[in-house]
C-alpha cells in the first residue's frame, strides 16, 4: 500500500486502517449539505433571533433620493463631460490679485514662487543674451520700442549710441505685477492642467559711455500651467 | 514693445487606463437613477457617515459610469453596473477619507449642519411610518454602531439586495468572509439593540 519501506508491524497497523470504512452521512447532514451546495448566496442563519433581526432589516427601506439630489445626479451623468471630481475643484483665486507675497497664503505660497522664479529666469535670459551676444544684441535693441524711459534722449540713442550702451550692475529686475487663474484647460496628452497668467514688468537700466543712464520697461505675460492631480 | 509670452508646463505623472468592452446606454438616466438611486445612496452613507460626502461621492461614481457607458469603455452589460458602483462608491469614499484630514470636523460641522435644516432631527437613512419610527431610530442606531466591515455587507445583502458571491467580488473577499461578516454583524446589532431597549426600561 505504501511507497515507503515499512517495518512488519507498521504494515500490519497500516492494512488493518485500510480495512476500515468511514461512516455514512446521515439523512439529515447530507439534506443540509446538499442545500448549502444548492444555493450558496444564503447563510443558515440557525438563531431564531437572528432571522427576526433580519427580517425587521428587510422592512425597512432606505430613504427616497429628495428631489434636488436626484436632478444633480441625473444632470451630473448627462453631462459627465463637463464634471470636474469634488476632489479635484481648486479654490478659484481673486480676479485681480497684485504682487504682494506677504498677503499669499502659506499653502499657496510655495506654487507662486515657483510660477515667480520660472518668470524670473526667462526675464534674466532674455535680457542678458543680447549683451552677452555683442552681434546680436545691437540689432535687439534697436528693434524694441521702448515703453518707459527715463530720458527723452532714448529714441535717439536706441539709433546710434547703443552699440556702447552696458547693462549698469543692480538694475536688472522683474515683477509680477498681476496673476490671474485662467481656469483648467487640457494639455495634448488629455492631462488638466490649472493655467495660470503672470502679467510681469522687465526693467533694465542702461548706461552708455557718456553716462546717460536709460530705463527701459518690457511687460511680459507667462502662462504656467499647473498639473491637476487626477484618479 | 511686444510683449513676451512664454508657456510652461510642469510635468505629471499618467492616469493609468481601464478595461473596456461594450454597454448599452439607457435612453434616459432619469429612470435608472430614480429606481436605484436611494440605494447606492444608502451605501454611499455608510461608506462616508456623511451625507454631503455620500452625495458627492455617489455623483462622482455614477458620472465614471456614464463616461465609461457614453464612450464604450463599460466592460459588462447593465446588470454590472450597480456592483461597479458600488466598487466605486467605496474606493471613492475611502480615498476622501485618506486625502481629508479634516474630515472629522467636516463631518461634526455636516451633522450639526443637517440638525439645523431638520429641526434637531439627524438625516435618516431609511423610511419609516409613524408606528414603526422607533424600531427605524434603533435598528438605524445599530447599524451606524456597527464596524463598517459589518454594515457594508448586511447593507449591500439586504438592501442591495446582492448574494454573498457577488459582494464578495465587490470586497475583493472570500464568499465565506462575507458570509460570516454578516452574521457577526446582525449578531453584534442584536446586542446593540438589546442593549438600547435595556437603556430605554431602565
Amino acid at each position: 500500500m505504501s511507497n515507503v519501506s515499512l517495518p512488519p508491524e507498521l504494515v500490519e497497523i497500516e492494512n488493518a486502517l485500510s480495512n476500515l470504512v468511514p461512516s455514512a452521512l446521515s439523512p439529515d447532514l447530507v439534506d443540509e449539505l446538499a442545500g448549502s451546495l444548492d444555493d450558496q448566496s444564503d447563510v443558515c442563519l440557525d438563531d431564531e433571533g437572528l432571522n427576526d433581526l433580519e427580517r425587521h432589516l428587510d422592512q425597512i427601506s432606505p430613504t427616497t433620493m429628495r428631489t434636488d439630489v436626484l436632478a444633480r445626479m441625473i444632470k451630473a451623468m448627462d453631462s459627465w463631460h463637463e464634471h470636474v471630481p469634488v476632489e479635484e475643484k481648486v479654490v478659484a483665486f481673486k480676479g485681480q490679485q497684485t504682487d504682494q507675497p506677504e498677503l499669499l497664503s502659506k499653502s499657496s505660497r510655495g506654487m507662486w514662487a515657483a510660477a515667480a522664479t520660472v518668470a524670473l529666469l526667462g526675464a534674466v535670459t532674455a535680457l542678458m543674451l543680447p549683451v552677452l551676444s555683442p552681434g546680436d544684441g545691437d540689432s535687439v535693441v534697436e528693434n524694441q520700442v521702448p515703453v518707459n524711459s527715463g530720458s527723452p534722449d532714448l529714441y535717439a540713442l536706441g539709433k546710434s549710441d547703443t552699440g556702447s550702451a552696458l547693462v549698469a550692475s543692480d538694475t536688472l529686475s522683474h515683477r509680477v505685477i498681476n496673476t490671474a487663474d485662467r481656469g483648467i484647460v487640457m494639455s495634448g496628452n488629455e492631462m488638466p492642467h490649472r493655467c495660470i497668467r503672470l502679467d510681469g514688468m522687465e526693467t533694465i537700466k542702461l548706461e552708455d559711455e557718456n553716462g546717460r543712464e536709460v530705463t527701459i520697461d518690457r511687460p511680459s505675460v507667462q502662462y504656467v500651467l499647473i498639473p491637476v492631480h487626477t484618479n | 514693445m511686444s510683449e513676451k509670452r512664454v508657456m510652461h508646463t510642469i510635468p505629471m505623472s499618467s492616469v493609468s487606463g481601464e478595461a473596456s468592452a461594450q454597454a448599452v446606454r439607457p435612453v434616459s438616466w432619469k429612470h435608472w437613477i430614480a429606481e436605484n438611486g436611494s440605494r447606492l445612496l444608502l451605501f454611499a452613507r455608510q461608506q462616508t457617515r456623511n451625507a454631503q460626502d455620500a452625495e458627492d461621492v455617489l455623483q462622482d461614481a455614477l458620472v465614471k459610469l456614464a463616461r465609461k457607458v457614453d464612450e464604450g469603455t463599460f466592460d459588462g452589460g447593465q446588470e454590472s453596473w450597480k456592483p461597479y458602483l458600488y466598487t466605486a462608491i467605496r474606493r471613492l469614499a475611502i480615498d476622501l477619507g485618506r486625502k481629508n484630514d479634516r474630515r472629522g470636523k467636516r463631518e461634526e460641522k455636516s451633522e450639526q449642519d443637517r440638525k439645523i435644516y431638520t429641526g434637531g432631527m439627524s438625516d435618516p437613512w431609511f423610511e419609516s411610518d409613524a408606528s414603526q419610527e422607533e424600531t427605524r431610530e434603533l435598528l438605524e442606531g445599530g447599524i451606524k454602531k456597527l464596524p463598517a466591515k459589518f454594515s457594508e455587507v448586511i447593507v449591500l445583502k439586504v438592501w442591495g439586495e446582492h448574494t454573498f458571491a457577488e459582494i464578495g467580488e465587490m470586497l475583493d473577499v472570500s464568499l465565506n468572509t462575507v458570509a460570516s461578516r454578516y452574521r457577526y454583524g446582525l449578531e453584534h446589532l442584536r446586542k446593540s439593540l438589546e442593549a438600547s431597549r435595556r437603556a430605554e426600561d431602565i
